[in-house]
């Protein structure tokens, strides 16, 4: 090999940023997530014995209820992303026009690069009290302070970036699907919802999976949105990371939840992925 | 001395051979045809001679000199790649002065020698395009230039006219042929297209499976193919198989499969019996009966029906079924006689000389 | 039948796309004219009156001007950092063939599938245990590490679409390997490279979730002054900073565009995870 040694140069920085700044920490999390932690410390002592309590607290129902909370916010908004945003990937995908085509593109990549906080604190303007908070809740018939109304800003919080970054990823796949399917489908004599719902659809199942998979993966990592819009009322997993080391500092308590939750995820990452590859392979 | 030399090059990767024990050499301003599918080592051959790869045994040698273990900036050979392999994001110019700058040209006279090689690719006026800005043929014209450019001592052309279409390449075969007479380049030309190793070469090396077939000039190979993958690879074939039975000096009488007979020309050095496959041109075939002028040297003379005539241009090219059902391709020159028309019953005549021997199944 | 149902499909998608235009852009609206309020408090929108007030206030507010000074710097080193060692670890996968090979560029895009949370609770985690403690040098780390994979990954898109043959022409035409990278590999990676440096920044400049482990009472970002505002008190500052930083994001959009193209950007995939 000519190059092996200028390669393994060329890997050195990152493997060392790799590993001091992921592999490492990552190690000492899974570390001290099986102490024994004392009130009152911050942390666990170094010596603190070895205890699967940590794990076991997460099973109890105070703790599962972040993880359900965690999962419902999470299919339902991707659910609505996937199924608001496919239109629009569509339309944006088969713009004829070159001018709009890349007026919709920067429009919703610039929605996905909008910073977390000026989403939040724009919906916080627009649907808290000052803004049309009480015209909405009188709509739905809801108390603006109530858990539901606070429920559904946090869900429009989340969709609020989901949209964006469905419809981006969608239409990559749309972009990649032959239009003259649609037009034989019709010469055949379907119409046109009728070839969207059986050629275009099943053809993007892959895509809907892949996107689905990012819009989830996002939820469960989403921080923000709960905390702010959430005011309390709903908190997610990691709201309860958050809260173990700002309100407590029980390490060990943190530690065994951010584990599990690392473990979700990477679940349904390469669950999803293992299945779109598997089921799916042979329609790319 | 050659300028170029392998001798007994054989590469391998890992079990697979992919050049075999081949051995050539080019002389100074010499055209040299590597001629074969895809797969057959032309390549890898190419690369070796470049220097992207090194052989497992034998030698490459420029004048003499064995080029072992020198990487490609070491050796100083042009190379045209298939896809040109311009660089993007240079001008024209700067694509052509990359070599002579990296080969210690002087660099004063680096201005000149690039205008220089511009006007022998007729490219004037175009120093300033990105490749992008250009077509097809004038991407193919600045590459060649910019590998001509240092003085290489070998050329190397890989599929050079593969990349256009054919109208385009029939000219540009004859520019490239020019230009590289003009500069008495050595050249290598690998290639799959027979057209253009013919055209191209002083010289063709037919290969498959890492092995060279045969070595020869042009009308040699299609005239005299020592084997049956020479002679399909090389222009169109229709092929009798049999028995083969020295009837007189210099001639042999074929039974072919489906009880055709005919006679055959062999050399008298060949063994003459046993059996054997034999290829006949279709523009040697022609259609009529035999005329008494031949002499006493026999004709092969058949019945068939005509089964297509396809018009094209200055050829007719004729699907002709004889005894057996066997096909057989025909080409006859058009002048503006009287086509003959499909179902047609007609007479085939060819000469025994036509007739081209060659070991059954090689 | 066909041709109805057909219609009223049509109709549905029409209002779908203009229902969610509204909702992505009408908060968006409404936080713009707000951070021009001209009253003292927050009040009802729309405003009766426009000034600069909440801009100034933003300008005049030393901590969030520390956390601005902060976070820029921050975003710069980071970007340094992440994108020389993203760069050099795409140079090399890209190189590198035989085993192991998507194993070891799935390593490096790893972090992205690792939450935000996560990484931030493991390295505060980390460097209280390794005992350190300056607040910038924490940031520092965290923002490398989540940043790194989007360097890689861009780099990697960028070399991966370069021929082969351009390098093997100009080692033919008399140039080293090294000569040969600088001359034509580096400059034609250099639009993945920047567009990896772009994002770098940007996911620099706007993460709350690892900062805010991170901080110290002198080292924290705008970002994460800006949510201990938010939660602590209602104050049109934050819109105001928030305007800003949308114009960030802007600018950011018109550089991507103008190096590599938006169509491109997403033909490469840069935000599969």
């Amino acid at each position: 090999m000519k190059y092996s040694r200028s390669t393994a140069l060329l890997l050195l920085p990152g493997f060392a940023l790799f590993l001091a700044l992921l592999v490492l920490p990552l190690a000492n999390v899974l570390d001290e997530s099986f102490r024994l932690f004392e009130p009152g410390r911050i942390g666990s002592a170094k010596d603190a014995a070895y205890t699967l309590f940590n794990y076991a607290e997460i099973l109890t129902p105070s703790y599962l209820r972040y993880f359900a909370e965690t999962f419902k916010f999470g299919v339902l908004s991707s659910l609505i992303a996937l199924v608001v945003a496919f239109p629009i990937a569509y339309a944006v995908a088969r713009q004829p026009s070159p001018i709009l085509r890349k007026l919709a593109i920067g429009f919703l990549i610039g929605m996905m690069f909008l910073s977390t906080l000026v989403r939040v604190n724009a919906l916080q303007l627009t649907f808290g009290p000052t803004g049309y908070g009480q015209l909405l809740s009188g709509l739905l018939n809801v108390s603006p302070n109530g858990r539901f109304y606070t429920e559904l800003v946090v869900v429009f919080g989340l969709l609020h970036y989901l949209i964006p970054i469905a419809a981006i990823t969608l239409l990559g796949t749309i972009q990649n699907l032959d239009p003259r399917l649609i037009d034989a489908s019709q010469v055949l004599g379907a119409s046109r919802l009728r070839s969207h719902l059986s050629i275009t659809v099943p053809l993007c199942i892959p895509g809907l999976l892949s996107a689905f998979m990012i819009c989830f993966t996002l939820c469960l990592s989403a921080f923000v949105v709960p905390m702010i819009l959430g005011k309390g009322k709903v908190l997610f997993v990691s709201n309860l990371i958050y809260s173990r080391f700002s309100e407590i500092a029980d390490y060990p308590s943190g530690s065994a939840v951010a584990i599990t939750m690392l473990i979700v995820a990477l679940i349904t990452i390469y669950g999803i992925t293992w299945m779109v590859s598997k089921r799916y392979g042979n329609l790319k | 001395m050659s300028v170029l030399e392998l001798s007994h090059v054989t590469k391998r990767y890992g079990a697979f051979v992919a050049v075999e024990n081949v051995s050539f050499t080019v002389e100074k301003g010499q055209i040299l045809s590597l001629l074969g599918p895809s797969g057959c080592g032309k390549t890898t051959t190419l690369r070796l001679i470049a220097g992207f790869e090194n052989a497992n045994e034998g030698a490459v040698m420029f004048s003499g000199v064995d080029m072992k273990g020198r990487r490609p900036y070491e050796r100083n050979v042009g190379l045209l790649f298939q896809d040109y392999a311009l660089f993007p994001h240079m001008t024209v110019v700067e694509n052509v002065a990359y070599g002579l700058k990296h080969r210690n040209f002087e660099k004063a006279r680096i201005p000149d020698r690039v205008a220089e090689m511009l006007s022998l690719v007729r490219l004037k006026g175009f120093e300033d395009r990105r490749p992008s800005q250009l077509s097809g043929g004038q991407q193919q014209r600045v590459a060649l230039a910019r590998a001509l450019a240092t003085n290489p001592e070998v050329v190397l052309l890989d599929e050079p006219l593969s990349a256009l279409d054919a109208k385009l390449r029939q000219e540009l075969r004859f520019e490239l042929k020019a230009i590289l007479s003009a500069v008495n380049a050595t050249t290598i030309v690998v290639t799959h297209d027979q057209e253009e190793a013919m055209s191209l070469g002083d010289s063709v090396i037919v290969m498959s499976a890492g092995k060279i077939m045969q070595q020869g000039a042009p009308t040699d190979i299609y005239a005299n193919p020592k084997t049956r993958f020479v002679a399909e690879f090389i222009g169109r074939s229709n092929w009798f198989t049999g028995q083969l039975a020295r009837s007189a000096k210099g001639m042999a009488e074929l039974n072919a499969n489906g009880g055709i007979r005919m006679f055959v020309n062999i050399p008298d050095s060949s063994p003459g019996d046993g059996a054997f496959d034999v290829c006949v041109r279709p523009e040697r075939i022609r259609i009529g009966a035999a005329n008494a002028s031949s002499g006493d040297s026999p004709v092969n003379e058949m019945r068939g029906t005509i089964r297509d005539v396809a018009h094209l241009g200055a050829d007719l090219h004729l699907v002709v079924e004889i005894a057996g059902g066997q096909l057989l391709a025909v080409t006859e020159k058009y002048f503006g006689q009287a086509l003959e028309q499909s179902g047609q019953e007609v007479s085939i005549t060819f000469l025994p000389g036509d007739c081209i021997v060659v070991p059954s199944g090689s | 039948m066909k041709r109805y149902i057909d219609n009223s499909a049509a109709w549905l998608s029409a209002a779908n796309i203009i229902v969610v235009l509204v909702f992505l852009i009408f908060p968006i609206a409404v936080a713009v004219t707000m951070s021009f309020d001209a009253r003292e408090y927050l009040g009802r929108f729309p405003p009766p009156e426009y000034s600069l007030r909440w801009y100034r206030h933003f300008f005049s507010d030393a901590y969030y001007l520390t956390g601005l000074a902060t976070s820029l710097r921050l975003a710069l080193i980071t970007t340094i950092v992440s994108t020389t060692a993203g760069v050099s670890a795409a140079i090399a996968l890209d190189r590198y063939v035989g085993p192991g090979k998507q194993a070891l560029e799935s390593l490096f895009l790893s972090p992205l599938i690792v939450p935000a949370v996560v990484i931030g609770f493991a390295l505060l985690l980390f460097f209280a245990n390794i005992g350190v403690f300056d607040g910038f040098t924490r940031l520092l780390g965290g923002h490398i590490i989540i940043t790194f994979p989007y360097t890689v990954r861009t780099t990697l898109a960028g070399l991966v679409g370069i021929r082969k043959t351009l390098t093997e022409a100009a080692m033919s035409l008399g140039a080293t390997e090294r000569r040969a990278f600088w001359d034509i590999t580096f400059p034609l990676a250099r639009t993945g490279i920047v567009a990896g440096a772009v994002f770098a920044f940007a996911f620099s400049m706007d993460d709350v979730a690892v900062s805010l482990f991170l901080t110290s009472p002198d080292s924290y970002t705008l970002p994460v002054a800006m949510v201990s505002m938010m939660r602590t008190n209602f104050d049109l500052t934050i819109a105001a900073a928030a305007v800003m930083l949308m114009i960030f994001t802007f600018v950011l959009i018109l550089v991507l565009d103008r190096t590599i193209g938006l169509d491109r950007l997403i033909g490469k995939g840069v935000f599969r995870s």
